[in-house]
């Protein structure tokens, strides 16, 4: 490693979509956040805000 | 540093390279028996629910119809599939990245409580304490034990899952691996966190189901409890779809030494997966009552399809490293030669493409269309819907499974495949008899037979209301049964292959994988591949230009197939 | 190969023809969602309705008053029912039956509210295959527009119990 000459002389920085999905725990929030909110959370508003019917 | 106060046993397999620690492997190899076993109990429901959905034959009374169609639910659906993907995950973790799994012990009470956990699901429903099918839709209500059951497995298949992320986090502290995992892996992370979502929707359901069927819980809300369900539901096929993916680029790895033309586009792919897969489990509440519209369509959309999108993406990815790998290899010529010089011979890889092409094709043309808001009030509870499922889950993650069991067996289980002539139909036998049985499904369902129905001849109806399907509808239900028979014989056979290899194959120390070896320079390749290690290709060279027509031809029947239904939707009586 | 680690930088740039295929599919894909709303506003058939909570008693004493109120007939046990044409209908689901059987005028649009008072169940119009879920405790109005003529089946695709394939019912249009 040291001394090749070549392309990588200095180590790149792993660009940021890179470093994001190499992320494990950030994708792991966002997989359990989105479905959460999206359609647990939102679904059980809907639900929850169904009107009794008006008048007898 | 850490190595010297505990030992742990490792091997280094021969055929590939990897690290293996024992106590990993083994517990790979337990939960790869118990999936076998599930499936051969799931199979013989499946054709006992075959033979009385075909009129003529009508096998079953109704009691034992609808509770074997819990079984094959239960069984097929949930612990089969659950089950090997629980191997797969010991695979992808600790295996693939040349790691211990931390704390074995874990993994062992797992298995024990899936294993019990099913057990018990399935003694309740052959007592028929449990006629409710295995969505058990409240206010059908199941005995409290059937609930039991299923947070019992749901509980193992955490910890197993926890111990995928722990294996996880010690690869990377201990260094066994540099850089970025590998791809398999990451598809591996993908089933997991989905299977986290999975877990959580089970909790929310089957928690309270339990306490209601106890009467502690005085009721239940039915649309409630519906939504909670399709979040374990739905969720517990995506772990299938991303883990089957994973499988891909695995067998085509092993079968061909292919590697991902662009890791970018894949691990985008897979990523798509993760954020948006698990919403579209609303496409089960498209026709119910209660859900606002903007719901329906965002969350059945899987965000504005980007998921949808992600599978398109695998499509072209995994068959256009099988291209490039095989073109490398000399077989330049045309558009195709790749194609019909593949090893069509090798069970894992006839397997392979079998599963892309019927998860495709079928299942994933159907799901889209199907799981469109609209065109749902055509499909839902139609046949048309069991032909998607048995399209996406059998055709294409089981299909794909199976032709990962044919590494299993010499990699992991150290013997060979026996009966090497049945092993190379075996897949094309399954698959083939999928295709007849799923398309048929579809059609039997656009000619409006419904699913989960033990008699479309109504004939213990009262006179005068009898009903009577067009006779299209007979025809489809007969192939349906001529695929299914098929399909059968040939899920039959993978099981008995395999219990025979593994119990009596003679023993193997290691086998030829394509890419390990020393790859030759073709004249007229674009890049020459190193012998080891990550295979690089320079992905501005790489020649796809049979996946792509391949591609647009799929993407084409697509497009036809997704305007029919539009007419078809227009040809319906106006409804608001 | 996809079980080793993948080169260090692997976020590159993406070729030509993967980008020609992804691009053709991003379009497909967003064609594919925004004909969902598209639809709601150009097409005639949308699973919208207006969905109310109700008590199921109280939705089966409708259901009754209102069959008994516009009864024109009987088959098989039950009213044949014939509301004022672009009226309220009501159906109900029950195990093991479909109540009442309903008689409707071509080119109208009703009201028709569905429900069950026991179990969740499937509503499927035949040979139409439209199809829609029903729900104890929700009521729900959908606005139909029956275009053609003839005898419909209402067929039970959700199951209900040991004797879902019992449910089986009628709709008459003239």
């Amino acid at each position: 490693m040291t001394a090749t000459p070549g392309p990588e002389r200095q180590p790149e920085r792993v660009p940021f979509g890179q470093a994001l999905l190499d992320d494990f725990f950030l994708l792991t929030a966002l997989g359990l956040l989105i479905p959460f909110l999206s359609y647990l959370v939102w679904g059980l508003l809907d639900l929850g805000s169904v009107p009794v019917l008006p008048g007898r | 540093m850490a190595t010297a106060a505990v030992p742990y046993r490792f091997r280094t397999c021969e055929s590939t390279g990897l690290r293996v620690h024992a106590d990993a492997e083994a517990l790979l190899k337990v939960n790869a028996v118990f999936a076998v076993v599930f499936l051969a109990m799931a199979g013989t429901a499946a054709l006992l629910v075959l033979l009385t959905r075909w009129p003529p034959l009508h096998l079953l009374d109704p009691v034992w119809f609808y509770r074997l169609l819990t079984f094959h639910g239960a069984n097929a659906l949930l612990f089969w599939i659950i089950f090997f993907e629980m191997a797969i995950l010991y695979f992808a973790g600790p295996i693939v990245l040349n790691s211990r799994l931390p704390a074995p012990g874990l993994g062992w009470l797992a298995a024990a409580l899936m294993l019990g956990g099913a057990a018990l699901a399935d003694v309740m429903i052959l007592l028929g304490q449990a006629d409710v099918l295995f969505t058990a839709y409240a206010p059908l209500r199941a005995h409290p034990l059937f609930y039991l059951g299923y947070i019992l497995f749901a509980v193992g298949a955490l910890i197993v899952v926890g111990l995928f992320f722990a294996s996880l986090v010690v690869a990377r502290a201990e260094g066994t691996y540099q850089g970025s995992v590998p791809l398999v892996t990451f598809g591996g992370l993908t089933a997991a966190i989905i299977a986290l979502v999975t877990i959580f929707g089970g909790v929310v359901t089957f928690v309270p189901a339990l306490f209601w069927s106890l009467g502690v819980l005085p009721n239940l809300d039915p649309a409630v409890y519906r939504l909670n369900f399709w979040l374990i539901g739905h969720p517990s096929q995506q772990i299938n779809v991303s883990a089957m993916v994973a499988v891909w680029y695995l067998l085509a790895s092993l079968t061909v030494g292919a590697t991902a033309v662009s890791e970018k586009v894949s691990r985008i792919a897979f990523t798509l997966y993760i954020l948006f897969i698990n919403i579209a489990s609303a496409h089960h509440l498209l026709v119910d009552p209660g859900l606002s519209p903007a719901w329906k369509i965002w969350n059945t959309s899987y965000a504005m399809h980007l998921a949808v999108l992600a599978s398109m993406i695998h499509g072209l990815s995994v068959p256009a490293a099988i291209e490039v790998a095989l073109r490398r290899r000399g077989f330049n010529r045309g558009l195709f030669e790749w194609l019909w010089r593949a090893p069509w011979g090798n069970p894992g890889f006839a397997a392979l493409v079998l599963s892309i092409i019927i998860f495709g094709v079928i299942g994933g043309i159907t799901g889209v269309v199907f799981g469109t808001e609209q065109i749902s009030i055509i499909s839902h509870n139609t046949y048309r819907i069991v032909g998607h499922f048995h399209g996406t889950v059998v055709g294409g993650t089981t299909l794909a499974f199976m032709g990962l069991t044919y590494y299993v067996i010499p990699l992991i289980f150290r013997r060979q495949v026996v009966w090497p002539g049945l092993a190379r139909i075996q897949p094309y036998l399954f698959g083939i008899g999928m295709i007849i049985m799923t398309v048929s499904m579809v059609m039997a369902g656009t000619y409006g037979v419904p699913r989960r129905h033990w008699d479309i001849d109504f004939s213990l109806a009262p006179a005068g209301l009898k009903f009577a399907f067009d006779a299209p509808a007979y025809l489809f239900l007969t192939l349906t049964t001529l695929g299914g028979i098929l399909a059968v014989a040939g899920g039959a056979l993978y099981v008995l292959i395999t219990v025979m290899s593994v119990f009596a194959g003679p023993v193997v120390e290691r086998i030829p994988i394509p890419s390990l070896g020393p790859v030759p320079v073709v004249a007229g390749a674009q890049d020459v591949p190193e012998a080891h290690g990550t295979g690089r290709t320079r992905t501005a060279h790489a020649d796809i230009r049979g996946t792509l027509v391949l591609n647009f031809l799929f993407l084409g029947i697509f497009v036809v197939y997704y305007l029919l239904n539009w007419k078809w939707l227009a040809d319906v009586w106006p409804v608001r | 190969m996809t079980i080793h680690p993948p080169e260090r930088i692997w976020w590159k740039p993406i070729s030509g023809a993967e980008r020609v295929y992804i691009a053709a599919a991003l379009l497909f894909t967003l064609v594919t969602f925004f004909l969902m709303p598209v639809w709601h506003f150009l097409g005639a058939q949308n699973p919208t309705m207006q969905t109310y909570r109700v008590d199921k008693a109280e939705y089966l004493q409708k259901v009754t008053a209102w069959a008994d109120k516009y009864k024109v007939g009987e088959r098989a046990g039950m009213p044949v029912v014939e509301p004022p044409p672009g009226g309220d209908v009501y159906l109900l689901a029950r195990t093991f039956q479909w109540f009442p059987v309903i008689k409707l005028k071509a080119g109208q649009t009703y009201r028709v509210h569905v429900s069950s008072s026991d179990l969740v169940h499937g509503l499927s119009l035949q040979p139409l295959n439209m199809n829609f879920m029903v729900i104890p405790g929700y009521e729900y109005i959908l606005y139909v527009t029956p275009t053609q003529k003839g005898e419909f089946g209402i067929v039970c695709n959700e199951f209900c119990g040991l004797g879902h394939h019992l449910m089986v019912g009628r709709l008459i249009v003239e």
